[in-house]
């Protein structure tokens, strides 16, 4: 039985599920703002006492050591992995009896308006986007029903702090728009389309597009669009080699997307924003916190935890990449950005010189 | 366009989809034993709620339909006085073996 919607977010199909799905929301509460500041507290305190300082250079392997010595850390980060499994499981194996309907749903929704989805069928996904990014089954390209796999997984995640796409409002009511005109606008890494359809309700007179590199998950962002009647426009392609011409948009905005991707990327996927962005625009970040700050041995221990047991194979990259350096070095001016309920992100105002 | 080259940064390990929440699992102390335990007990305390969730349903939707229907009725009295049939019994005892099968399935996730 299809159980329909709870406004923004689809429904599993069974009440079992969604209960126990439930189940896994509120331990995630407990897990991580409950446990996790535990950890960091008797963590810190011991690599104090044990290593002589906070210093963020402080080797990790010697920081971690004294975090895995401690009871609190390894429960915590027990029941992370437990959790995070219990949640994708359940969540692939609730909307797996309705795959056939859910794909045939978004197939007929590929030539419908009022937007485009733009899908080039030689497209080559590249193995690094194809992790299983955050424990999701097939990740972001490998199963068909990825799109509404991450719209219910990550509703667990936000610990209902996201259920009517709340995260995603504030996403695009804070963004920075460029002086002068703000006709056409970009959401890079846009997932299923959460912020790009946000970004449309805020500016209704502009070209909104969403790029993506998972195709399941541009179809299921383009059939949520045509379901609700959103005038955006998805596309299947790679943020480092976007199929678009320079200066073309006003605004990109960027939502998590730095640490899920290499190094190397990192700098190709800012230098094509610079590049399709007109003199002028702006490129609104919000993103994990990196280098140029400076990070406590507990979030250096936690950020290492979550790449190694949450499938985050590029978040120390990142994280320890002078991030703020290569967006300089791609051309741009940098200023810090409006403040964002999630205190953990940093957000930054990129401007190409005009 | 950039001069970023993803081959660069890829492997070409083959992917199980799945892999990462169906396959050897982790473990964090230095007995697996505990892992398993714990993995039971949480799995154990979703499906508590999920139970607890669906009675708090049940007799709510019960309630309405009997109100709708002009009947005040005691729920509660009805479960306790309830009698299943040998149908019935073998039905629960098929699912309950699933349960304790989903329960426990930690156990010997990890045969080290």
């Amino acid at each position: 039985m299809h159980r329909g919607n709870d406004g923004l977010t689809p429904r599993t199909s069974t009440l079992a599920d969604e209960s126990y799905l439930d189940f896994v929301e509120s331990f995630r509460m407990i897990a991580g703002y409950g446990v996790y500041p535990k950890v960091a507290q008797v963590g810190d305190k011991l690599v104090e006492e044990q290593l002589g300082s906070l210093d963020p250079d402080l080797d990790l392997t010697k920081v971690n050591e004294v975090f895995n010595s401690t009871a609190i850390a390894k429960t915590w980060q027990r029941v992370m992995r437990t959790h995070q499994e219990m949640n994708w499981r359940k969540v692939r194996d609730s909307f797996a009896p309705f795959q056939d309907k859910i794909i045939a749903d978004m197939d007929a929704a590929v030539t419908k308006g009022p937007g485009k989805l733009v899908i080039d069928p030689k497209f080559q996904t590249p193995d690094y986007a194809r992790e299983e990014i955050h424990l999701m089954p097939g990740g972001y390209t490998d199963h068909p029903l990825a799109g509404i796999i991450y719209h219910y997984g990550t509703k667990v995640f936000y610990t209902g702090m996201n259920d009517q796409d709340e995260v995603h409002v504030e996403l695009a009511q804070t963004m920075t728009p460029p002086e002068g005109k703000c006709e056409k606008i970009l959401d890079i890494g846009c997932s299923i389309g959460q912020a790009t359809m946000q970004l449309k309700d805020r500016f209704p007179d502009a070209e909104v597009w969403g790029l993506e590199v998972g195709e399941p998950m541009v179809k299921y962002a383009h059939y949520l669009a045509t379901e609700r009647n959103i005038d955006v426009n998805f596309i299947q392609a790679l943020a480092e080699d976007m199929p678009f011409e320079d200066g073309e948009f006003d605004a990109v905005l960027a939502y998590i997307i730095f640490h899920e991707v290499p190094v190397p990327v990192i700098s190709g996927i800012v230098e094509d924003v610079f590049r399709v962005l007109r003199p002028g625009g702006t490129f609104s970040v919000f993103e994990f916190p990196s280098a140029s700050q400076h990070l406590p041995p507990s979030q250096r221990f936690m950020i290492d935890y979550d790449s190694k047991n949450n499938c985050e194979p590029y978040s120390p990259g990142f994280v320890y990449a002078d991030f703020h350096k290569i967006i300089k070095d791609a051309g741009f001016t940098i200023e810090k950005g409006p403040e964002n309920s999630n205190p953990f992100l940093q957000t930054l105002v990129c401007t190409k010189p005009a | 366009m950039s001069e970023a080259d993803p081959s660069n940064v890829t492997t070409s390990k083959e992917r199980i989809v799945g892999d990462e929440i169906d396959g050897v699992g982790k473990q964090y102390f230095d007995n697996v034993v505990i892992d398993n335990l714990m993995d039971a007990f949480l799995e154990l305390a979703a499906e508590v709620w999920t139970l607890k969730d669906r009675g708090i349903v049940l007799e709510t939707v019960l309630t309405d339909v009997l109100k709708e229907q002009g009947k005040d009725a005691d729920i509660n009295a009805l479960i306790e006085a309830y009698e299943p049939s040998e149908e019935i019994k073998a039905a629960r005892k098929g699912q309950r073996s699933q349960f304790v099968a989903s329960v426990f399935a930690s156990f010997s996730r990890r045969p080290v």
